[in-house]
């Protein structure tokens, strides 16, 4: 755990991401994804966290049909192609704007495209602050390492696995509490 | 005077919910409800910024304007317990790797205002993470270790040194408050099927992000206190 710092590792999870998007599998890209983040988290480190959002996004494009079916798919699909290429070179205090660039690359390209992409990144960071959040970090910590909107993730978390399992019935406790307090 | 400080998930989900209102019916002269500057900075200044936070900014800024809700700062001396409390429970748990960050500005800044008065005072949070390093920290070890694919260390001398620090401090959610003001009949004017309508208003709660049970839900609205 922890290589990613190293540009040697980040270059080998380049290339395994560009490996999937050759062969249009997204499925493992989703797990490369989980690993940047646990990286990001373990690290305290943004950009780790925006490079996580890379495979989640091109994990999505390559589960849809639809874009996968594009008369424009094959042009765009060199461009991602280029694109995670060039990554392999950038610093990684770099990797918060190239993935904004990643974002806004499309909007001239490819309009549908680019919306998806803007979407599936919101997503993306209400996800990984949702998987923050189940790392024990407070609602506050995974907003400022993950740029989530914290509406969206508080909808989100509502349903999130840690909810449940940390939650107890503290009614009595509560209810004993407030009853002091206004009494 | 008795305070209740909210941390940002609780103001968030009361105003999203419309119960802000609530907050007028519960003030009386020795009440008062506050935030930190760190709290309102997270919820007034996304809202000029983001139309998604807009109305709801504008909402908690009027009640601040109309001195419903009191905007408290950090005073000079407090800057170092500040520090202190940030180092300690910032480096409760951590891993091979260094420190995990819990807790930021809006929530290490309540605390502290919070030990500034030696009245009654609640801090009310709805987000769960928080709350527990507050309430049960140790629960929460054992919950995220098992996230981690490290292995998380425990400093026990500094989980028990914030253990003790914050242990006048008492929290409620936002579902506590508006179940205890159900119960005082401030939601009179709604409904007459009251269970109906408590549980109403808690899932509103629940949906807006307030970490509470179903269970809970349930035992509110069969037991209205």
């Amino acid at each position: 755990m922890v290589k990613l710092i190293s540009s040697k590792e980040r270059k080998k999870t380049c290339d395994l991401i560009q490996q999937q998007i050759l062969n249009e599998n997204g499925v493992p890209l989703k797990k490369i994804s989980n690993n940047i983040a646990s990286e990001a988290i373990l690290t305290n480190d943004k950009n780790l966290m925006y490079f996580s959002y890379l495979p989640y996004i091109l994990y999505k494009i390559l589960t849809q049909p639809h874009l996968l079916h594009s008369p424009r798919w094959r042009s765009n699909k060199k461009i991602i192609l280029d694109y995670v290429d060039s990554l392999e070179t950038k610093e990684l205090t770099d990797y918060v704007d190239r993935v904004m660039y990643f974002i806004g690359m499309f909007k001239t390209i490819d309009r549908d495209l680019y919306y998806y992409i803007k979407n599936i990144f919101e997503k993306a960071k209400v996800k990984k602050a949702s998987y923050c959040y189940e790392h024990g970090q407070s609602i506050n910590q995974t907003l400022s390492l993950t740029d989530a909107n914290r509406i969206e993730l508080m909808h989100y978390l509502n349903n999130s696995k840690i909810n449940f399992e940390v939650g107890k019935d503290i009614i009595s406790e509560k209810v004993a509490i407030i009853e002091d307090f206004f009494k | 005077m008795k305070y209740i400080f909210f941390d940002s998930s609780s103001i968030i989900s009361l105003t999203q919910t419309n119960m802000l209102f609530l907050l007028e019916k519960l003030k009386s002269k020795e009440i008062k409800f506050c935030i930190s500057k760190a709290v309102y900075d997270e919820i007034i200044l996304p809202g000029q910024e983001n139309y998604q936070f807009g109305w709801s900014s504008e909402q908690i800024a009027a009640c601040i304007e109309s001195g419903l809700i009191e905007v408290l700062e950090l005073e000079e001396k407090e800057q170092k317990d500040y520090d202190l409390v940030d180092e300690q429970v910032n480096s409760i748990f951590s891993t091979k790797f260094g420190p995990i960050q819990i807790l930021q500005k809006g929530e290490l800044e309540t605390i502290i205002l919070l030990k500034r008065f030696k009245e009654k005072k609640l801090f009310s949070i709805d987000e769960l993470i928080t709350r527990e390093i507050i309430d049960d920290p140790r629960k929460l070890k054992d919950i995220v270790e098992r996230r981690y694919k490290t292995q998380l260390f425990l400093d026990e001398k500094k989980l028990k040194q914030f253990v003790d620090y914050v242990s006048d401090i008492k929290v409620v959610r936002s579902v506590d408050l508006v179940a205890y003001s159900f119960g005082k009949n401030l939601f009179a004017k709604y409904s007459k099927k009251s269970e109906h309508l408590l549980k109403s208003l808690l899932y509103a709660l629940k949906d807006s992000g307030c970490a509470v049970l179903h269970e809970e839900i349930d035992k509110y609205a069969a037991e209205p206190h």
